[in-house]
């Protein structure tokens, strides 16, 4: 088992097998991706490229640990790969520098022309030597206008992966398509849809290529959908008695519950990791503020006491970490990610001064999170540890890229 | 009703002996048309006399919609102050609770009234130990059930109780070990702990939700008549509650 924190990772160039330019291709994606990926991860120290380049050159197949040993690696990660016929074969092994003792070795192959997969899929083989699930094969749903339709209020949901490379659009639908959600295994996005008119939950299976109504038939508007943990519920926010309520249905939306029946406005629920709770946003002493319940509507606590605007509330999954990410209006007039801790209620602000951060949403191991900041129009979206030490803007694209969901 | 009685009147007069002179005529038709004015009046009379009911009446529904408007309004607002008044009176009691601590974690106690973010991450080292061991022990007691380590929570939770029996958050920490009880599935230690509660806090304000998921629990067990007894009580002591209406709706589904 690796430990957090006190492992000094280092990772040498890729070593192509043949010296065709395919093959060398190939190689400089999968060393850039895969120390980007263990970089982002936030786990390990590492060595640095200037002190790598002043030893030796390494015979892949016998690296002389010794060498590893003198620029203080503890981990050594070597990659080989080679390009035939649009197939591409790419090796990973991880060696402790100490005793040369190996403690993965893999061989992963496919279509050359995504090399970045390859990157990401040994990036999460060496988490698994950690107690954590690696984050690289993950992907996030977001909401973009960037295939608009002039005239016409257009945006579509799509996914990419977890930095930003390779959007791929879900929805077709020319209407309003707005707050995705990802089922927990990965294999449908629930959002909101205007395609009847109507704002609607509807259930997406993003592989099928297909949609299901959950709400039309039931009236009123509904919002803010979110699956359960395990997958068989959802919860989401409906006008359907009137006023704005947290609901609770199926998956496939049938048996709808209401939970909540102040008169004020709730919505925006969110579970908790055991699925016995739900956040979510309420009007009901006057300002917007994050409260808890258990999945009847019952025993409701306020949660935050800090900032005059408090919405979009986002539990972490992870059990490990009893904290709530969500949208907060502090001192000034604009938004920032804050994190409240559930138990002790302890506030930390992730953003500052990078005009609105809005609408968090956890990765599944709770360590990292993604959001959306933007200035006027412009809106892109964001991944942080969940220290907001590192925060990084993502290439999503053209458009306004936002609503950012975090799914498996 | 009345022209119709003074109509019958002429009628009578008009039957009145051959032997009647021409005088007498002219004196009954002058008499018909002074009558036929009075019916008339009266006539007019009575229309206004409606009108002015109907006026009434218009006047008394704009008023009652008022009425019930205005009651709805304050309910509202009675709803919007117990929950302000009550997490007034929670924030209260926790501030009352770090005071009663000893001075060295009063000093380091961070006003929680004015607790701006803590701009770039957690708090200070030497405000980790803050919060007295009484709301450490029910936080860490929640944070557990949180985590789904319900045993620990109703271990923690009970400590709290040995340690302070009589705090606002006690009746909470029971309520919360039938809570525990239930999510773990042990639905007859659920309805005990919820028992205790009844037991030896009659005023807690989770009483409500507590009785309604005692219900809740009972139907799990397939015991619904007794479910049915349970959210009938809540029904009746509770109306206005959230629980009062989730109770009635299980009773009307």
């Amino acid at each position: 088992m690796i430990q957090e924190g006190v492992q000094r990772f280092a990772i040498p160039d890729c070593g192509p097998r043949k010296g065709d330019e395919a093959s060398r291709e190939v190689c400089r994606a999968v060393t850039q991706v895969l120390r980007a990926d263990l970089q982002f991860e936030n786990l390990f120290k590492f060595v640095p490229q200037s002190l790598m380049s002043a030893i030796p050159p390494m015979d892949p197949e016998n690296p002389n640990f010794a060498d590893w040993k003198g620029i203080g690696a503890s981990v050594l990660v070597i990659t080989r790969a080679q390009v035939t016929g649009g197939e591409a074969t790419v090796e990973v092994r991880v060696h402790f520098v100490d005793t040369g003792q190996s403690m993965l070795a893999k061989r992963y192959s496919g279509p050359a022309d995504n090399p970045r997969v390859f990157a990401h899929q040994a990036s999460d083989d060496v988490m698994t030597l950690t107690q954590y699930r690696g984050v690289a094969r993950t992907k996030i749903a977001f909401v973009s206008d960037r295939d608009r339709v002039p005239g016409r209020a257009t945006k579509e949901i799509y996914i990419m992966d977890y930095d930003g490379y390779n959007p791929r659009r879900v929805t077709v639908n020319r209407s309003l398509n707005i707050l995705p959600n990802w089922s927990p295994d990965g294999r449908s996005l629930a959002y909101v849809s205007y395609r009847r008119g109507n704002p609607d939950v509807f259930v997406a299976s993003i592989y099928e290529g297909r949609s299901a109504d959950l709400t039309g038939d039931k009236g009123g508007a509904a919002f803010a959908p979110a699956i359960s943990p395990d997958g068989k519920r959802i919860a989401y926010a409906s006008s359907r008695a009137g006023n704005m309520d947290i609901w609770v249905a199926n998956i496939d939306g049938s048996s709808p519950r209401r939970l909540t029946s102040t008169g004020a406005l709730d919505t925006a629920p969110t579970w908790s990791p055991t699925g016995q709770e739900i956040a979510f946003t309420s009007g009901r002493s006057g300002s917007p503020q994050i409260y808890v319940m258990d999945t009847e509507g019952l025993n409701v606590r306020r949660l935050t006491n800090v900032g005059s605007w408090n919405d979009a509330p986002a539990w972490n999954p992870s059990k490990q970490f009893g904290e709530i990410a969500y949208t907060a209006r502090l001192e000034n007039r604009t938004f920032d990610i804050a994190v409240v801790d559930i138990a002790t209620r302890q506030v930390r602000q992730l953003t500052q001064g990078r005009g609105s951060c809005e609408y968090p949403s956890w990765a599944p191991s709770g360590r990292h999170l993604t959001f959306a900041c933007g200035r006027g129009g412009k809106w892109q979206i964001a991944v942080a540890d969940r220290l907001g030490q590192t925060i990084t803007m993502l290439p999503a694209g053209p458009g306004k890229n936002e609503q950012p969901d975090w799914g498996p | 009703m009345i022209g119709r009685f003074a109509l019958a009147g002429v009628v009578i007069a008009l039957a009145t002996p051959a032997w009647a002179v021409n005088k007498d005529i002219e004196r009954l038709q002058m008499q018909i048309a002074a009558l036929q004015g009075q019916i008339a009046d009266l006539q007019r009379t009575a229309e206004d006399n409606q009108r002015e009911i109907k006026r009434l009446g218009d006047t008394l529904t704009e008023q009652n919609a008022f009425l019930r408007k205005a009651l709805q309004d304050r309910r509202l607002q009675d709803d919007a102050l117990q929950t302000a008044l009550k997490e007034f009176g929670d924030r209260v009691s926790e501030l009352e609770e770090r005071l009663q601590q000893p001075a060295p974690a009063a000093a380091a106690l961070p006003a929680p009234a004015a607790a701006g973010p803590e701009a770039g991450g957690g708090p200070g080292p030497g405000l980790a130990p803050a919060a007295p061991p009484s709301r450490e022990l029910y936080s860490q007691a929640y944070a557990d059930y949180a985590r789904g380590n319900y045993d620990l929570a109703i271990q923690e939770y009970r400590e709290y109780l040995r340690n302070y029996p009589s705090t606002d958050l006690s009746d909470n920490a029971q309520y919360w070990i039938g809570e525990c009880y239930f999510s773990k599935g042990r639905y007859d230690d659920a309805i005990e702990a919820w028992n205790q509660l009844f037991r030896d806090y009659p005023a807690s304000d989770k009483l409500p939700d507590a009785r309604y998921k005692k219900g809740v629990t009972l139907e799990r067990l397939g015991r619904r008549r007794e479910a049915l007894v349970e959210y009938r009580a809540v029904v009746e002591r509770y109306p206005n509650s959230e629980a009062g209406r989730k109770a009635r709706e299980k009773l009307n589904p």
